[in-house]
């Protein structure tokens, strides 16, 4: 396990600076100029040519390509974002502010996508083909049909405007508070067609397994049998899958936040967007894309704990 | 104790399908004595392993279910036990060798786990002694270095050495009666021999009963005392592995016995074989079953079932025109 431990996170390496390097590309060859966006909004008159290319002396983006490249490495590994070009406030500190609100989200989220959709997935494969099972299945298929901008002001018209349950949905009180309650089941109920598909599917196809029959053969109560052989080979593949989920979260809490105005990662990388924030975009796009990683990681990592044959590779 | 330890009779295991109800087992009546072994030949798909599973009490459902005849091991009648009382009687009572290791074993789970599981939940045992005992049965089964392989999982092992830790999961109880499914189909011929050593010495060390399933008569030849053969379902004839092999009385027997391949055959590769293909279990000929193969078939034996009857001194024929029989 060591061994497999070792050369998984030696092999993330690469992808990291992989990563750096493409975000960084991305932000220098993306359409818009920073500066002429920056002058052009500040003052058009003083848009000559010249304090153009005075501003690009400050800002240092004359300089090589890889020189750019290495100091913006360099300053993202001391935490150093760089500033935003709207605000003019440096990036680091909103990181620090925003992120754990959209992490508390999506772990919230991420647990209930995964208990409800574990859980879920094996009732319906231990009640195959019954009436259980077709309603698990349908329903989550249902809900995953509506894409999640639809969702959004669908349940707020429900919860607001004809229940009345809340006054209002919009904003962030902190994830222990009635208004987390919409965005988090949204978040999870709408993913749930995958880790229960693929829980089902895993479990069925376990219990069909020569060793399940062995195990039963042996006298095992039923139980056990589920638990001990048929649950831990079953949920490999979702174990696997959960790691994509991640990434779902990620690019989902973009249209999200932005819906439910909560100001974490999400909102904030659509305004950088939209307001065409250079600096802001590098960084939301960086951070979203360690994420992933990072969770591919630790999903590796985890099918090597699950199955022997993987780790003795 | 005169009685047989397994007595099987009339066991009928349907299969409910698409295509209509198979009978992978209608009808068999046999019997296994203690210290005993006995061979139930076959070639594939003629209902073995559905016969052993269902005396495990392992037939899938669906589509399968035992719809008729008793099965009494130890005096018991297996079929009227509740679920819960029939797997007390699981490893402890019965053990059960599967064909193929490279699938029967738990991929995930360490070898000595999977053999002190059984252990703990019918010994009594701690999970320190279970490990203990493992080690033992490990050793026993001619694993080298069986402590350290405790450790280790399914795929660290070759194919002869994983059927011999099936074998271990199987005896770790020391059941009264083993079944064994054709434990060395999947493996070269080297191992097999081996294997068939390693059961051999088992039994001379505990007597206990072997039923032995396979569809190679030359390995009966070597280990049973008594043969049973099967036929799409039904048992066609039972004698003494002697009577057997001098006086076929089924000609199915005959020709199984026909094409078992001589030295001579085997280097020149030229192999006798039944002519034709064992019937479609969903569409079963009239009569007896084998008449559109056999070459002594008459009209009798296309409108009537031949039942299993006493043929000479020993040994049971279902046939109308029975092989060998001097009056
Ligand atoms: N799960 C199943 N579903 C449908 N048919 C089956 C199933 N298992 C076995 N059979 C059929 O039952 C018959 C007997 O099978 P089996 O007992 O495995 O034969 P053997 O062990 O003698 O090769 C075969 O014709 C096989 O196709
Ligand atoms: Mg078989």
């Amino acid at each position: 396990m060591l061994t497999y431990t070792i050369k998984r996170v030696l092999l993330f390496i690469p992808t990291i600076i992989a990563v750096l390097f493409i975000t960084f590309t991305l932000g220098y060859l993306g359409p818009g100029d920073p500066i002429q966006t920056q002058v052009l909004r500040v003052n058009p008159r003083l848009a000559d040519q010249e304090t153009i290319e005075r501003l690009r002396e400050v800002y240092g983006l004359n300089r090589p390509f890889l020189v750019q490249w290495g100091d913006w490495v360099g300053k993202i590994l001391r935490g150093d974002f760089g500033k935003s070009f709207a605000t003019r406030t440096d990036i680091g500190p909103t990181i620090a502010y925003r992120l754990p609100i959209s992490a508390q989200l999506g772990a919230a989220a991420f647990v209930i996508l995964a208990i409800g959709g574990i859980f879920l997935g094996t009732l319906a494969a231990l009640k195959q083909n019954t009436w259980i099972d077709h309603f698990i299945v349908g329903l989550a298929l249902f809900i995953n049909s509506f894409p999640i901008f639809v969702l959004a002001p669908l349940t707020m018209i429900v919860v607001v405007l004809w229940l009345k349950l809340l006054p209002s949905t919009l904003g962030w009180d902190g994830i222990f508070s009635a208004k987390a309650i919409l965005p988090i089941l949204l978040f999870s109920v709408t993913g749930w067609i995958g880790p229960i598909r693929l829980t089902r599917n895993g479990l069925i196809e376990v219990l069909s397994q020569d060793y399940v029959r062995t195990a039963r053969a042996k006298g095992l109560p039923e139980r056990l049998v589920i638990l001990r052989h048929v649950v831990k080979n079953g949920l490999i593949s979702t174990v696997t899958s959960l790691g994509l989920t991640v990434s779902g979260i990620v690019t989902g809490s973009l249209f999200l936040e932005a819906a439910f105005a909560i100001p974490g990662y999400g909102y904030m990388t659509v305004q950088g967007v939209t307001a065409n924030d250079y600096n802001i975009i590098m960084a939301t796009t960086l951070i979203g894309a360690l994420l992933v990683i990072g969770s591919n990681l630790i999903t590796d990592l985890l099918y090597g704990v699950l199955d022997p044959r993987v780790r003795y590779e | 104790m005169s009685e047989s330890l397994l007595q099987v009779e009339e066991l009928e295991t349907h299969l409910f399908t698409k295509e209509g109800v198979l009978k992978p087992v209608n009808g068999v009546s046999f019997h296994v004595d203690r210290g005993e072994t006995v061979g139930l030949v076959g070639e594939s798909g003629c209902g073995k392993t559905m016969t052993a599973l269902s005396i495990m009490g392992l037939v899938p459902n669906p589509p399968g279910r035992i719809v008729g005849g008793a099965i009494q091991l130890d005096g018991e009648d297996l079929l009227q036990l509740d679920d819960r009382t029939l797997r007390t009687r699981r490893s402890v009572q019965m053990g059960m060798i599967f064909q193929d290791a490279s699938t029967a074993l738990n991929p995930t789970m360490r070898v000595g786990d999977q053999i002190a599981e059984t252990m703990q939940r019918h010994m009594g045992m701690n999970a320190a002694e279970a490990a203990l005992h493992a080690t033992e049965i490990l050793d026993r089964v001619g694993i080298p270095a069986a402590e350290q392989r405790l450790s280790d999982y399914p795929h660290q092992f070759s194919g002869g050495m994983r059927q011999r830790v099936m074998i271990a999961i199987a005896i770790c109880c020391n059941p009264e009666l083993l079944i064994a499914d054709e434990p060395t189909t999947a493996l070269d011929v080297t191992i097999q021999a081996q294997l068939l050593d390693l059961i051999r010495e088992l039994k001379e060390d505990v007597g206990k009963s072997v039923l032995w399933i396979t569809h190679d008569l030359g390995v009966v030849a070597e280990l049973c005392d008594r043969v049973m053969v099967m036929y799409a379902g039904q048992v066609v004839e039972e004698a003494t592995v002697e009577e057997l092999f001098l006086r076929p009385r089924h000609p199915y027997t005959a020709g199984l016995l026909d094409s078992m391949p001589t030295l001579e055959e085997r280097r020149q590769e030229s192999l006798k074989t039944i002519e034709g293909m064992p019937p479609n279990m969903a569409r079963m000929p009239s009569g007896c079953a084998f008449h559109p193969r056999c070459e002594y078939a008459s009209e009798r034996c296309v409108e009537e079932m031949p039942v299993l009857e006493r043929s000479g001194r020993e040994g049971l024929v279902a046939c109308w025109h029975p092989l060998n029989i001097e009056e």
